[in-house]
């Protein structure tokens, strides 16, 4: 038996892993120096890429169909509704103001063109136009700073040549005052686009849908909370794996020595024969009372951590459209087929 | 602290810079990978400038305030639900050397580290190589000092079990 002693520990300790590297300095430096805003974190390392989907099912959609926009008194600026709609986001953001939605610089002109903004998570959609050439690093550095100047972390993203996708950490605060919010996009080539927005209404906390088991799976939702426009269904499945969620990946995704994992389902089609054919699919749905599929926002994320995985527990969490107040199927679909299904009510 | 800090750089240099080494092994122990340990403490180091002020009226010694921003912040980090897998470096698997048997025990400390929680570590971490006491462990770590003690002899108790000849198939994948 090798006992852990304070040599040895002091020893492991004083290992390389844990050398400070040498640019950390500086990068500290840089940003003390720079603003009192942090220099904005290295994009992220694993780009989810089925996030251009989301985008791309987005696009399709300005294309395919005409959503409703629902009556509000949304103080949207017309011009900016007409933006979101193109990505048939309307609704999404009838919660937000934005002062300043758009920014020309160097011959192209960013847009917002969506915010779902929670206690859990901030998703952003940006649009360029003219497209930038590929390559050419338009969405080089983001910067999204909270009305106290903080910055709010990246988390997940995707870049296209004409769209940027990301997922960041809540806005502090989000959920109790309005407040105006700062995205700064800079590109490789030296352009940089400052848009804003108010956060103005928020999400309600629907009642939770009773726990309940899909086959070997035990279901506990952990939250849903309705956004104008938006929907989000939090939930924790505890018997089945993570890789029975995404194939590929292994058994164990955590290893001996892995902290936490998650993975990203794809974004359905948004065909109406899709619908039955999703349903069979291992993963959380939702459904609007005709039966037809919600657009995903926000691709349904898997994740689980070393103690989620010693109790065989999963976090399921998504963002879909919701096109208005009405009864909405929240489905969960287990590996091996069965199905629960709770229903939820979206007041006007 | 009695500086008065002036101007940002001035702030880094009397405040932060001395202490980063322990902050960044900190935040590694806490996180295991090395981005996100320097992300975690860049971001702390900005949460110190807004702070610093507070500091200065503050009875606890600047290192424990630092830490106890960059352990909130590794935290923080450790809330957000969309990481994907994070590992600690790889392990040589036929270390070759005239030290193989300590070798092999760090290879073996190393496994049996990654086993504890990040809490765990960063008590094994902030008492065996800063030599902190419990009361000053309690405040990084927001813990009672009786939760520090209890804490810090599970995880020894811990490591002596995973580190215990037999369990390395255990561990091993």
């Amino acid at each position: 038996m090798t006992d852990p002693n304070p040599d040895l520990l002091r020893r492991y300790f004083r290992g390389e892993r844990f050398q400070v590297g040498a640019t950390l300095e500086r990068r500290i430096m840089d940003a003390l120096a720079d603003d009192p805003r942090v220099r904005p974190r290295l994009w992220p390392r694993r780009l989810a890429l089925r996030a251009v989907v989301a985008i791309a099912v987005l696009v399709i959609l300005a294309v395919g169909t005409t959503l409703p926009v629902a009556a509000t008194t949304s103080p949207l600026a017309s011009g900016a509704r007409q933006i979101l709609s193109t990505v048939g986001m309307s609704p999404v953001v009838e919660r937000l103001m934005t002062t300043q939605r758009q920014a020309t610089a160097a011959g192209h002109t960013v847009s917002l063109v969506g915010v779902f903004a929670s206690n859990a998570q901030t998703i952003i959609i940006l649009k360029v136009a003219p497209a930038a050439p590929p390559g050419s690093g338009w969405f080089k550095d983001v910067r999204l700073i909270d009305a106290s100047g903080a910055q709010v972390e990246v988390q997940q993203g995707e870049v296209t040549p004409d769209y940027a996708w990301m997922r960041l950490a809540p806005i502090p605060g989000v959920g109790s005052a309005p407040m105006k919010v700062t995205v700064e996009v800079s590109a490789s080539f030296g352009a940089s686009w400052t848009l804003q927005f108010d956060t103005a209404t928020q999400g309600r906390f629907l009642p939770k849908p009773a726990a309940g088991q899909a086959g070997k799976d035990a279901v506990a939702f952990d939250s849903v909370v309705a956004a104008p426009g938006a929907l989000a269904v939090d939930l924790t499945t505890r018997g089945a794996t993570l890789g029975s969620f995404c194939p590929g990946e292994p058994a164990d995704p955590l290893g001996p020595t892995g902290v936490s994992a998650s993975c990203t389902h794809e974004i359905p089609s948004l065909s109406k024969d899709h619908g039955a054919d999703a349903a069979s699919s291992a993963g959380l749905w939702v459904y609007d009372a005709n039966g037809n599929p919600l657009t995903n926002i926000s691709p349904v994320t898997i994740s689980v951590d070393r103690r989620m995985l010693a109790q065989q527990e999963l976090l399921h969490g998504g963002v879909w459209q919701l096109p208005g107040p009405g009864q909405y199927r929240v489905v969960f679909t287990a590996p091996d087929g069965a199905t629960l299904e709770r229903t939820v009510r979206v007041e006007g | 602290l009695s500086v008065r800090f002036t101007d940002r750089t001035e702030v880094f240099i009397a405040l932060i810079q001395p202490l980063l080494q322990s902050a960044f092994a900190l935040a590694m122990v806490m996180l295991g990978d090395r981005p996100a340990a320097e992300d975690a403490v860049q971001d702390a180091a900005l949460k110190a400038w807004r702070n610093a002020w507070k500091v200065a009226g503050s009875s606890s010694p600047p290192q424990s305030w630092f830490l106890t921003i960059v352990a909130n912040q590794c935290r923080d980090t450790r809330r957000t639900r969309w990481w994907q897998v994070l590992r600690l470096d790889e392990m040589p698997e036929n270390p070759q050397s005239d030290h193989a048997e300590r070798v092999t025990a760090e290879l073996d400390l190393d496994r049996a580290m990654a086993r504890l929680s990040r809490e765990q570590r960063a008590l094994v971490y902030l008492r065996y190589h800063l030599d902190m006491q419990p009361k000053e462990i309690s405040t990084i770590l927001s813990v009672r000092q009786g939760t520090v003690k209890s804490r810090l002899h599970r995880a020894l108790r811990q490591l002596r079990n995973e580190m215990a000849p037999g369990s390395k198939e255990e561990t091993d994948d």
